[in-house]
């Protein structure tokens, strides 16, 4: 196992805030306040609806998006100030995330590869490893074009990690997979565990947080209503199955004065 | 793990080699791109020279029917003039009385009216007498003492009549100027002005004449290759990257965005470079079998054909242009729509080497594709200045840097990822949208209608362009920008202040009428300075001082028209529904610089850009700083009112570039006494405070 | 199965609504069609007033020297006058008798490659014959920018002093200027200006017209097929209980539509524009250039059995691809197909006959060219109209054979030409 280069959480938010406006719909507060906290070797899931803010709060802790207000620290370092420096230590994969049609799945990671500063030997060999890992071997001459979907996921992991990263950020990764891409999804997401590395991710199933994480946030309305393991949340709210808790906070936040 | 930060340099290099990669592998797009134009081309070219040679070589062979009455003339003349239109060949000629048509021309004229019912008689003469398949109608008369005259009647819609009054004409002008020679020695004892006769000699050798040819082509014809090729890699490059929903993926790798702007415009430069290779390759070799008919460039030199190198700051440009433009859409089909127009934003400025014997300039050299394509001009024309040369590099280099900089901007991934919608920039200027939507609007209002009726109604179309569109304009939009902020109809109350119509200190008011003799002095003295690197052609000139349109109107119609009504009611529209609706959405710099480029482009004339947009500064300034438009309208309105008083010699103006002592001392004296009254409300409610 | 008593027209109507509404409801759609028009005549018809003046200024700001070689007398006599004579910065110096030949003359006018410029370099060498009957030699540079300027001053500035000397000659004579002209060539048209105008108009507006309904035609025609099925919408248009035929006419009527409304505007916003743009170039312009609006008024079903005959062509070629990127380079080299014979419809010479009324494309700029001029060729513009509708036809059927293939009709395929020949053979035997 490797050792952090720093001894702190692997991902740190506290009170985050990001607005966009709209010419539909005006203001919009995709996120208001909100805090979490990861550590290497736990598996941290952030369940929500469709619309919570999930998506705009794993941008802003991969750097891509500037937080309105609040700090994000990924290993230590502040993702609004470096975010060049975030990116080297994340992986970031989004289930919507494309694979480009012409490239091969040993192009497609030589390039990502090369994007992180890998050169010559050291590269060839990680992604000869990576094929390994991931079974690409039947394809990785072919262009990602005519992959099919479990195929494309793979890839796209190996995309996501070819640097080695301490933090994997998710965004709903099994979303449209089949049962055989999604159970190797999952599979991937403990080994990253095992390794030590930290990994976060997002989802609105139910079950596959259950299954797999640590420790669950459970967002609504771009705040975390909770955040705990799943026995912490069980105590909280006195529901035993995760849709129930769920279903706790949620009214308990709609009855709670507008803060 | 301790992490390095990649290398910029390798990263743009990975960048850069895996959009080739890619654009090379699209065969499709390649191929209609690059492989078809270049297969197409020959036969273009081919088909095109042919069909206009042979539609051409028809209509001179075509056989033509004339009809001519000589019987006016005097004998001599008759023979001599029916020889030559015998001579006119392939016309059947036939003869017909036109006596009333000979008796009408000989009358004299009496009017103008009378002109215009001769020009309706000739008419009704004409179809009165001809035949259908009849081109052209002869009338002859004189000659017995003076000179003949021949007339020429055709209808000049018509391709036969045409080519048969070319065709009759060439023949009479030989005659004409044999007979003038015979004259002038009988009469004069030869041509006094016979030796002024030029005999014209180019000393340019033929290679460098056809250098001079295709430097009339090329710029306008790069332009084109390079945006045909550059164009689908840049769609490629950006567009593609969001279809195939590689964006995310690529920004969150720990790449600067200039790096990635540089790599991506790498790219887009090397396949527009490789098309262009590819098509300028193929054109040459069409010319080299000749099949381009009218592009000889036989005896090219090779010197100069490498000189086009010196283009490159104008396509890297380009490629900057196409990336910018397309890199911002979000499909192919959004960016196809853009195609069009960046061509002509590129083609126009190119257009000026089509101008004979316009010599380059350190200014144009700095414009935009104009400095491009005059210098590849002159480079193969072989009279490149190194000045002009390193200027137009120089320029372009900054331009390109530039866009790349906008492009790298707009890379970022707050700004790349969020869809338009959401983008930052509108986030930023929200109510500003509404005061640039009208700002622009007011500009194409001014431009077409106003003109419209100017040349319509002359000087009371400015009144009607002032009071009747322009006015309401303004006041429809303060009306929609507070209804739109507040959601629901104003009262007229929040439409006035909107506009800036309250009460402004009396100091505001004094200290603005003060400003406007220093103001004069100093657009009398940017007026010299501007016709030194920006002359009026001098047809123009007569025209830009308008006085036969002042001569017509009273002296109080000048005044209310030209002084008084462009200080209120532009006024109103740009100080104040525009300036106060941009105001709400940007910083004072930019919402005073955009109304007063509105301001200047409203007036519709390049030579009155600069003074407008620099007035334009001056009265956004003042409406923001009194917090009212009383004081702009005041200084507009007796700014206008004073150049009226000028140019009608009411007052002495002062000589351009050099004002008397007098006046000197008088307008920087008023100046003091409206700066210091300017301060003095400043000062007075400081002090009140601090009591 | 489809009822009997339901009218054939209900569906077509439906769903030719239904793309036009989603059409106009897309922002690009409506930006290309109908704000870019109104927008770029203008900003580019003023571009090209303010370049030329620019341009125009330039020049004539632009100094340039002409030696005068010659003997002493002769110079003594024109110098002077020339001086006189020129109000633009052209200065003549009088050099006195120069004996150079083409070399050293090309020595002083060209400068070597990469020079510096030399106020002291002449622009232009005029040499005067040394006895009257020869011509005066005037040596140029044709490359170089301000020489090719001098020469056309120095050739306007000659033709007024060689008018001057022999008024003078004449009046030395007691003759007046009448009496040296022995021959007067009279022009008149009986054109109208205004028909001159029309005739002018005529000579680029039919070309013009055809590549806006071809541009007009081109986004709608892919967005309503290729676009369909990159949307993922094919499947549920292929749902309607509507015969195929009738889907794909809709689809063509609303792109018909939108090219005819695009072609309009364009129409439109051009002629305000160039209105414009003659008023403020004035009385200078001869002839009375008026937009013909009652001519365009006649031309009218012409256009639009034109736009017909192009949606049809193209919604047929962009059916057979699947991705708007796609059918956009597919489109790309079709376009050319009308734009090239459009070109050659205007060259002069070509006028509509009932046999050129044959040829599609061709036909149209002749025809709306000769209502322009006011012909009245009521066989040729018939011929005309039938040719359009057949080749219309022809192209819609073709297009249903085609989309009745069942690879090309679901979402996500699209065919090499190679595919559709071979498959369309199959289908049909």
């Amino acid at each position: 196992m490797q050792t952090p280069e720093n001894p702190g959480p692997a991902i740190e938010a506290t009170g985050l805030f990001k607005t966009f406006h709209s010419r539909e719909r005006g203001v919009v507060n995709a996120v208001q306040g909100l805090d979490l906290t990861c550590h290497y070797g736990e598996i941290f899931g952030l369940l929500g609806p469709n619309g919570a803010g999930k998506t705009t709060t794993l941008r802003m802790l991969a750097g891509i998006l500037v937080p309105s207000a609040g700090v994000a620290r990924i290993a230590g370092v502040d993702a609004g100030i470096d975010p060049i420096a975030v990116r080297q230590r994340i992986g970031f994969l989004s289930g919507s995330t494309g694979l480009y049609p012409r490239l091969t799945a040993v192009e497609t990671l030589r390039y990502f590869g090369k994007l992180h500063g890998l050169q010559g030997a050291a590269l060839e060999q990680r992604i000869e490893e990576l094929v390994a890992t991931f079974r690409l071997h039947e394809f990785a001459s072919g262009r990602c074009e005519g992959l099919s979907t479990g195929q494309r996921q793979r890839v796209s992991i190996a995309r996501a990690v070819v640097h080695d990263p301490d933090v994997l950020i998710l965004d709903e990764p099994t979303t449209g997979l089949d049962i055989l891409a999604a159970s190797d999804m999952i599979d991937f997401i403990e080994s990253r565990r095992s390794a030590g590395r930290c990994v976060l991710f997002s989802t609105h199933i139910l079950s596959e947080a259950e299954r797999l994480c640590d420790r669950i946030g459970i967002v609504y309305h771009g705040r975390t209503l909770a955040a705990g393991t799943l026995d912490e949340l069980r105590a909280e709210s006195g529901a035993q199955f995760l849709e129930q808790i769920f279903k706790v906070f949620v009214e308990r936040a709609s009855l709670a004065p507008n803060a | 793990m301790q992490r390095t930060r990649p290398n910029a340099l390798s990263q743009g290099r990975a960048i850069l080699g895996c959009e080739l990669l890619q654009l090379v592998r699209d065969r499709r797009a390649l191929f209609a791109a690059i492989v078809l134009p270049v297969l197409l081309y020959p036969w273009l070219f081919a088909g095109q020279g042919k069909i206009e040679q042979m539609s051409r070589q028809r209509l001179a062979e075509r056989e033509l029917q004339a009809v001519s009455d000589l019987r006016g003339l005097s004998e001599p003349w008759r023979e001599r003039i029916g020889a030559i239109l015998a001579e006119a060949q392939p016309i059947t000629w036939q003869e017909r009385e036109a006596t009333p048509l000979a008796d009408l021309e000989q009358a004299p004229l009496t009017s103008r009216a009378d002109a215009e019912g001769r020009d309706e008689k000739r008419r009704e003469f004409y179809r009165a007498q001809m035949q259908p398949g009849e081109d052209l109608l002869v009338v002859a008369w004189g000659g017995a003492e003076g000179a003949p005259t021949v007339a020429l009647y055709y209808d000049v819609k018509n391709d036969s009549s045409r080519e048969a009054q070319e065709r009759v004409e060439r023949a009479l002008n030989a005659l004409r100027d044999q007979v003038t020679a015979e004259l002038r020695n009988e009469k004069l004892g030869g041509d006094p002005g016979a030796f002024l006769a030029l005999d014209t000699h180019d000393l340019a050798t033929a290679s460098e004449r056809s250098g001079a040819k295709l430097g009339r082509v090329l710029p306008m014809l790069l332009v084109v290759l390079l945006i045909s090729g550059g164009a689908f890699a840049a769609l490629t490059v950006f567009a593609g990257e969001r279809e195939s929903g590689t964006l995310e993926a690529l920004l969150v790798q720990p790449i600067e965005p200039h790096v990635l702007a540089l790599g991506k415009f790498s790219a887009v430069a090397v396949a527009a470079g490789a098309t262009l290779a590819a098509n300028l390759g193929a054109l040459m070799l069409c010319s080299a079998l000749g099949l381009g008919g009218t592009t000889d460039l036989g005896a090219l030199d090779t010197g100069r054909v490498l000189g086009a190198v010196c283009y490159l700051p104008g396509a890297l440009l380009l490629c900057a242009l196409l990336c910018l433009a397309l890199g911002r859409s979000r499909t192919f089909r959004e960016g196809q729509y853009l195609l069009f127009p960046l061509t002509l934003l590129a083609a126009v400025p190119s257009a000026v080497v089509l101008q004979p014997g316009l010599p380059n300039g350190v200014l144009l050299s700095m414009v935009p594709f104009t400095g491009a394509a005059l210098s590849l001009r002159d480079m193969l024309r072989g009279e490149a200045q190194p000045l002009y040369l390193i200027v137009m590099t120089v320029s372009h280099l900054g331009w390109t840097a530039l866009l790349v900089t906008a492009l790298a901007r707009s890379l970022r991934a707050e700004r790349a990822l969020s869809t338009a919608d959401e983008s930052l920039r509108l986030q930023r200027m929200g109510p500003a949208r509404h005061g640039l939507r009208w700002g622009f609007a007011g500009v194409l209002a001014v431009y077409i209608v106003g003109g419209w009726l100017q040349t319509r109604f002359g000087m009371d179309g400015l009144g009607y362009t002032l009071w009747l569109m322009l006015l309401p304009l303004g006041i429809l939009a303060a009306w929609r920008g507070v209804r739109a902020r507040v959601g629901g109809d104003p009262e007229t109350g929040a439409v006035t202040e909107e506009l800036g119509l309250g009460l402004c200190s009396p100091y505001h008011g004094l200290a603005a009428l003060l400003l406007v003799p220093a103001a004069n002095l100093l657009m009398t003295a940017l007026g010299v300075w501007q016709e030194e690197w920006l002359p009026l052609p001098r047809a123009m000139q007569a025209a830009a001082e308008g006085t036969d349109l002042f001569a017509s109107l009273s002296p109080f119609m000048l005044v209310f028209l030209v002084g008084i009504s462009p200080g209120v009611c532009e006024e109103v529209y740009f100080r104040g529904a525009v300036l106060g609706s941009l105001r709400r959405g940007m910083s004072k710099p930019k919402a005073i610089f955009w109304q007063a480029l509105f301001f200047a482009a409203a007036h519709a004339s390049l030579y009155r850009l600069l003074p407008t947009f620099l007035l334009g500064l001056v009265l956004g300034s003042m409406r923001l700083r009194a917090r009212s438009l009383w004081p702009a309208m005041l200084f507009h309105a007796a700014y206008n009112t004073l150049l009226v008083v000028q140019s009608k010699e009411w007052v002495p103006a002062p000589e351009p570039g050099h004002p008397t002592r007098e006046q000197f001392l008088w307008a920087a004296g008023m100046f003091v006494a409206a700066v210091a009254l300017w301060c003095l409300p400043a000062l007075r409610s400081r002090t009140a405070a601090k009591r | 199965m489809r009822s009997p008593q339901q009218p054939a027209w209900l569906g077509l109507g439906t769903v030719a609504l239904q793309e036009l509404q989603s059409s106009l409801r897309d922002r690009q759609t409506v930006l290309n069609a109908v704000v870019l028009p109104i927008v770029l005549y203008p900003v580019l018809f003023w571009l090209i007033v303010q370049g030329f003046l620019v341009v125009q200024g330039h020049k004539e700001r632009t100094a340039v020297q002409v030696w005068l070689a010659g003997a002493a007398e002769q110079l003594a006599q024109v110098e002077p006058k020339l001086v006189e004579g020129t109000d633009l910065p052209t200065e003549y110096i009088a050099k006195g008798p120069m004996e150079l030949d083409e070399h050293e003359l090309r020595a002083l006018l060209m400068p070597p490659t990469g020079a510096a410029p030399d106020p002291d370099r002449p622009e232009a060498v005029l040499v005067l014959p040394p006895d009257s009957d020869s011509d005066s030699a005037l040596y140029i540079a044709s490359t170089r920018s301000d020489s090719e300027l001098a020469a056309s001053r120095v050739q306007s500035d000659l033709t007024d002093l060689q008018q001057t000397l022999r008024q003078e000659a004449a009046a030395a004579r007691g003759l007046s200027g009448e009496d040296l002209v022995p021959l007067r060539i009279e022009n008149h048209t009986v054109t109208t200006s205004r028909d001159q105008g029309a005739f002018v108009l005529s000579l680029f507006l039919p070309m013009m017209i055809v590549f806006m309904s071809v541009m007009g035609a081109f986004f709608p025609a892919v967005d309503s097929t290729a676009g369909e099925k990159e949307r993922g919408t094919a499947e549920t248009t292929l749902l309607i209980p509507i015969p195929r035929s009738r889907v794909l006419l809709g689809k063509i009527l609303a792109t018909t539509t939108l090219a005819f409304l695009a072609t309009l505007l364009n129409l439109i916003s051009m002629g305000l524009a160039a209105r414009h743009l003659l008023m403020t170039l004035g009385p200078s312009v001869p002839i009375d250039i008026q937009f013909p609006f009652l001519a365009l008024l006649y031309s009218l079903p012409l256009i639009l059995l034109f736009c017909f005959f192009v949606s049809a062509v193209l919604t047929a070629l962009a059916g057979l691809t699947k991705s708007f990127k796609e059918g956009q380079a597919m489109l790309g080299p079709a376009q050319l197909v009308f734009i090239l014979p459009a070109v050659i419809g205007v060259m002069p010479g070509l006028e509509l006959t009932p046999l050129t009324a044959l040829i599609p494309v061709v036909n149209v700029v002749l025809a709306v060219r000769a209502i322009l001029i006011m012909q009245w060729l009521p066989l040729a513009y018939a011929i005309t109209a039938g040719v359009l509708l057949a080749a219309a036809w022809i192209a819609v059927r073709l297009c249903v054979r085609l989309l009745s293939l069942e690879a090309l009709a679901f979402a996500g395929t699209s065919m090499s030409l190679k595919d559709l020949f071979l498959r369309s053979r199959h289908a049909n035997s």
